[in-house]
């Protein structure tokens, strides 16, 4: 299996970049990832890393070259609906404009994925994120989401979150509106996706190595589909199908 | 010397000729009653009681006389003539009457007529002694003449309500002296005395009323057994059904009396809709069952109002036809929108329009978003993915027109084995169906549609085939609205016009254009490119709506509207423009009737009979407001059923009506009453430019309830009569002998009063009475 998965990427480094069709890049998904003073970008190659796998394994287009934006910017907040905030340190506190900014792009449809560099339960980054987050919605509360929601079946079935690491087994996140505004993780998802420009990860993925990088480039993917498709995957049309495969994850035998 | 005639006296009584007042008459009686107390009182410890009772009478005797003083009574001698009393006559005039019990003899109204010629001379001698009136009843009571029962029995009438018609004949008689009645009927009695009759006889409220009309009621019975005839006694069908979802409604086929091999026979029980045959269940006649229960279940496909109608073929010997069919009206409405959305890759838009498509209660949305194409890279298992096969023939054929409406977003066909469905996609839009294709880089003709089936009922001309850059322009653009699309309903985001264009020229701007060569003739273009130009130089269309057969179908070459939404300026109208531009193409997509330009009302879903029939064509411009001057064209036809001799699929044309809308933008006319049937108005207008038109349905009942049960019985009459202290005549007897009031009215010719006040004697009472008590109190010491 994981020789397979070698393969598979040593293959895909030889297929030509996949076919940008889109109306313009503007089309194209874009993960912007925020901006501010402190460390903002811990894994510098994450991002187009992460794009690069969605564009190949999916038929979603992704825009590769990384893009930034700073919360105090409204007009690239309104571009870019898809937004990463990394760190691996306390974040800095956002001021009431860039927070309310912050908090009208989520109502109003856009996604934001937080991941922890410093996957520290309780350390400064954690603690930081979740005093944010209770500024943006104060009481839409951060909480554990199920392994049953839509996020962990979007395109790929996954039972548990991970990234770099596994220090957490679960996804927090805030709901409103009866979708997942944002998705918390503390395993540091941006440390297995990165890969320098010579094919190297860049970071060890412990404890499982290659196949935990393998899950934590299909939980990317997966939050990917989710942002762009929502719940589509509890359509009832979908549900007799997951609970088949479902059934044989759990019994391989059947 | 001759003189007047002496005139002689019938009847005599005691009057009062006294001028006082009722409380004058009291006052004095108890001044009287005072009197002799007070006398009583006096007088009641004498020992003596001979003297007590001899003074106390005297006393009384005073008294007595001094109130005949006072009253002034006297004799009064009349002479009278007693008034004849009336004698009411009701024949029942209802449809029923008109039956025959088999084909070739005389009706029950016939019946009835010979059966009142016969008894001319029993009606005459009733007529010496009292005054006969006669009528007929029906749904009403209505006055009529012996003559004319004669010469023209009634036999019209919707219904036969016997309780109304002797409540009416009571109220009619208020006052004055009604010897009784006579009820010439088959029994066929559909009010609430038929329905108040079990076999223990009239409910309790029923004889009350009956006992209460102080009356004898003689029955005629007009009926005869042996009626053979199939029926549609009853259809049990609610006014409105859901679309796409199961109705189930049921008749009761009623077989009353025999036929020449009718036992064992099979009969097919037909529900048509706009007499085209839908369904059918087969009921086997079995001795002695009479009513049979049938039931259809059926999906109605389409919203709209239609007339349906149940019917079973019309067996030899039955002496009714007109009862083998029943149609009645189902108004088939929307409980949801069901959308179909397919979407050839997730994308900003795709995830905005499924969120506001989800978010509406009132849509029920099937979607299909290609996650991975075959160009896409994973070496994974399909187990470990939560993908599912791309049903295609079961969306695209068994399904599809189970949908409102479909979307197709950003999708190419090409890869997924959809070729083969184009066809039926044209068809199902072109019966009625909705189709909306959103643009990107997979979509218009960089998704291959060129040339389709598809592409036929797109309201834009495709370009042909090229290299990308000739069929897509990336560069943003600001959506500019036609004429057009400023009064048109789906792009209203304000109901003022001014407003309207201003909210459109603050909306974000577009990424990218699918490009086209054209806007297709008769198609309607909302919203264009500031700079491009189509291929005829005028500006290319971005945003078309156009009509396909019976549906309508969008074409917005852009996959950025999702922009509309969510960056949009701040403030409480925020994201809201995007919702309701969907909203308003969807409706407009599945022709929700609040969006149409005509409309047509009739005063009453359905009419009896004779009834004239009063349409109303309102014209409404394209801001929604009522429209003066509209030119109409009307046309009703008769929408032929199973008992029409003519039976073609076109309807008969029954009236057409041309006119101009009024200052309220109403055009309203009034048919003459139509023959029992349905019949569909429709109504052209050319408006805006465009063709529209519109249509109704309405039904004209045909005898109704007085052929569900067309039986004659005897029951009801005879419990009528009986609880009235009436006769029960069978057919032809004699009218002889009916037990009548006599008259109770009396009018005074003359009269003559005799005074007996004023009589000598009575003063002389008086007189002698107090002047002997007077004698008396003093002769044995009374004070």
């Amino acid at each position: 299996m994981l020789r397979a998965i070698r393969i598979a990427c040593a293959l895909a480094c030889l297929v030509p970049a996949v076919s940008a069709r889109a109306m313009g890049d503007k089309d194209k998904l874009a993960l912007a990832q925020i901006q501010y003073a402190g460390n903002w970008n811990p894994r510098p190659t994450a991002t187009r890393r992460i794009a690069w796998e969605i564009a190949k394994r999916t038929s979603i287009d992704t825009q590769l070259d990384p893009v930034d934006v700073r919360l105090s910017d409204e007009a690239a907040l309104k571009r870019n609906p898809f937004l990463y905030l990394a760190g691996d340190a306390a974040l800095p506190t956002f001021d009431d404009a860039d927070v309310a900014r912050l908090r009208r792009a989520l109502q109003t449809g856009g996604f934001l994925v937080i991941d922890g560099a410093d996957p520290r339960p309780g350390g400064d980054f954690d603690r930081s994120v979740r005093a944010l987050v209770a500024r943006l919605f104060p009481r839409e509360p951060l909480h554990k989401i199920s392994p049953d929601h839509v996020v962990y079946k979007s395109f790929y079935l996954l039972k548990t979150p991970v990234g770099r690491v596994a220090a957490v087994p679960y996804l927090e996140g805030v709901t409103h509106d009866g979708r997942l505004v944002i998705v918390y993780s503390q395993n540091d998802m941006g440390g297995a996706w990165a890969r320098d420009n010579f094919g190297q990860w860049e970071h060890e993925v412990l404890p499982g190595g290659d196949s935990q990088r393998e899950m934590a480039f299909r939980l990317g993917i997966n939050l990917a589909m989710y942002a762009l498709c929502l719940d589509y995957k509890t359509d009832q049309v979908h549900v007799p199908f997951i609970l088949r495969r479902r059934q044989w994850q759990s019994d391989p035998r059947r | 010397m001759s003189g007047a005639p002496a005139m002689t006296y019938d009847e005599w009584r005691v009057v009062s000729l006294a001028p006082w007042s009722l409380a004058g008459q009291v006052a004095a009686l108890l001044c009287g009653c005072i009197i002799i107390f007070f006398a009583w009182r006096a007088l009641r410890h004498d020992e003596r009681w001979s003297r007590r009772w001899i003074l106390l009478a005297l006393r009384l005797g005073a008294v007595a006389a001094a109130l005949v003083l006072f009253f002034e009574p006297a004799v009064r001698l009349q002479n009278v003539t007693r008034l004849p009393n009336h004698v009411a006559v009701l024949v029942d005039g209802s449809e029923s009457m008109r039956l025959s019990e088999k084909p070739g003899e005389p009706s029950r109204a016939a019946r009835t007529a010979a059966w009142l010629r016969a008894q001319k001379d029993a009606l005459a001698r009733l007529g010496r002694e009292h005054v006969v009136d006669y009528y007929t009843f029906g749904s009403e009571l209505s006055p009529t003449t012996l003559d004319s029962l004669l010469a023209n029995p009634p036999a019209r009438a919707e219904a036969t309500r016997l309780r109304e018609a002797l409540a009416n004949l009571r109220a009619r008689y208020e006052g004055r002296d009604l010897a009784g009645v006579v009820v010439f009927s088959d029994g066929v009695d559909n009010g609430r005395l038929g329905g108040a009759l079990t076999d223990k006889g009239l409910d309790v409220e029923s004889t009350d009323f009956l006992r209460s009309l102080d009356t004898p009621i003689h029955a005629a019975w007009v009926g005869r057994p042996g009626l053979t005839d199939v029926a549609i006694a009853r259809v049990l069908a609610d006014d409105f059904a859901f679309v796409r979802t199961s109705v189930t409604i049921e008749a009761v086929v009623r077989v009353v009396g025999r036929g020449k091999n009718w036992d064992g026979k099979t009969l097919p029980v037909t529900l048509r809709r706009d007499g085209v045959p839908i369904k059918v269940v087969e009921v086997t006649v079995e001795p002695g069952v009479t009513d049979y229960k049938v039931a259809f279940q059926f999906t109605p496909e389409r919203v709209g109002k239609y007339l349906y109608e149940i019917s079973t073929p019309v067996l030899d010997g039955e002496a009714i036809v007109e009862n083998n069919a029943r149609a009645f009206l189902l108004k088939v409405i929307r409980d949801k929108i069901r959308v179909l959305q397919v979407t050839g890759r997730p994308s900003w838009d795709v995830r905005f329009l499924r969120g506001q498509l989800k978010h509406d209660p009132n849509v029920d949305l099937i979607a299909f978003f290609i996650l991975r194409t075959p160009n896409s890279i994973d070496m994974v298992s399909t187990e470990d993915l939560s993908l599912i096969p791309f049903p295609t023939e079961e969306l695209f054929q068994e399904q599809l027109r189970s949908f409102d409406l479909v979307f197709l977003q950003n999708f190419n066909y090409g890869p997924y084995g959809i070729g083969a469905y184009l066809g039926e996609i044209r068809r199902y839009v072109e019966d009625g169906g909705g189709l909306a294709m959103i643009g990107g880089d997979l979509s218009f003709t960089s998704g291959g549609w060129a040339g389709t089936p598809v592409a036929d009922i797109l309201p834009v001309e495709l370009l042909p085939e090229g290299p990308p850059e000739k069929l897509i322009d990336p560069a943003p653009f600001r959506l500019q609205l036609t004429a057009e699309g400023r009064a048109h309903p789906l792009t209203a985001l304000k109901l003022d016009v001014a407003q309207n264009r201003a909210r459109w020229a603050e909306l974000p701007e577009l990424d990218g254009v699918n490009l086209v060569a054209r806007a297709k003739p008769g198609a309607t273009v909302l919203g264009v490119h500031p700079t491009k130009k189509d291929l005829d130089g005028k500006p290319m269309p971005v945003l078309t709506v156009g009509e396909a057969g019976k549906g309508r179908v969008l074409a917005l070459g852009s996959d950025d509207s999702w922009r509309w939404g969510f960056a949009d300026k701040a403030g409480d109208e925020r994201g809201r423009a995007y919702q309701r531009f969907w909203d308003a193409a969807i409706r407009w997509l599945i022709k929700d009737p609040s969006l149409n330009f005509l409309r047509i009302e009739t005063d009453q879903p359905e009419y009896a009979r004779g009834q004239k029939v009063q349409v109303t064509v309102r014209a409404l411009g394209t801001d929604y407001q009522p429209l003066a001057g509209a030119k109409l064209d009307v046309t009703v036809a008769r929408i032929p059923t199973v008992l029409d001799v003519a039976t073609t699929a076109r309807p008969e044309p029954f009236a057409a009506q041309h006119g101009v809308t009024d200052e309220d933008g109403e055009l309203v006319f009034e048919l003459p009453p139509p023959k029992e049937g349905g019949y569909r108005i429709t109504a052209r207008a050319t408006l805006a430019g465009r063709p529209v038109e519109e249509d109704e349905v309405f039904l004209v009942r045909g005898a109704g309830r007085e052929l569900e049960e067309p039986e004659a019985r005897d029951d009801l009459l005879r419990a009528v009569a009986s609880l009235t202290h009436g006769s029960f005549r069978g057919p032809g007897e004699s009218l002889d002998g009916l037990e009548l009031w006599p008259p109770r009215v009396v009018r005074v010719n003359q009269h003559r009063d005799v005074e007996l006040w004023s009589r000598w004697w009575m003063l002389a009472v008086a007189a002698g009475c107090l002047a002997l008590n007077w004698a008396l109190r003093r002769r044995w010491g009374y004070a």
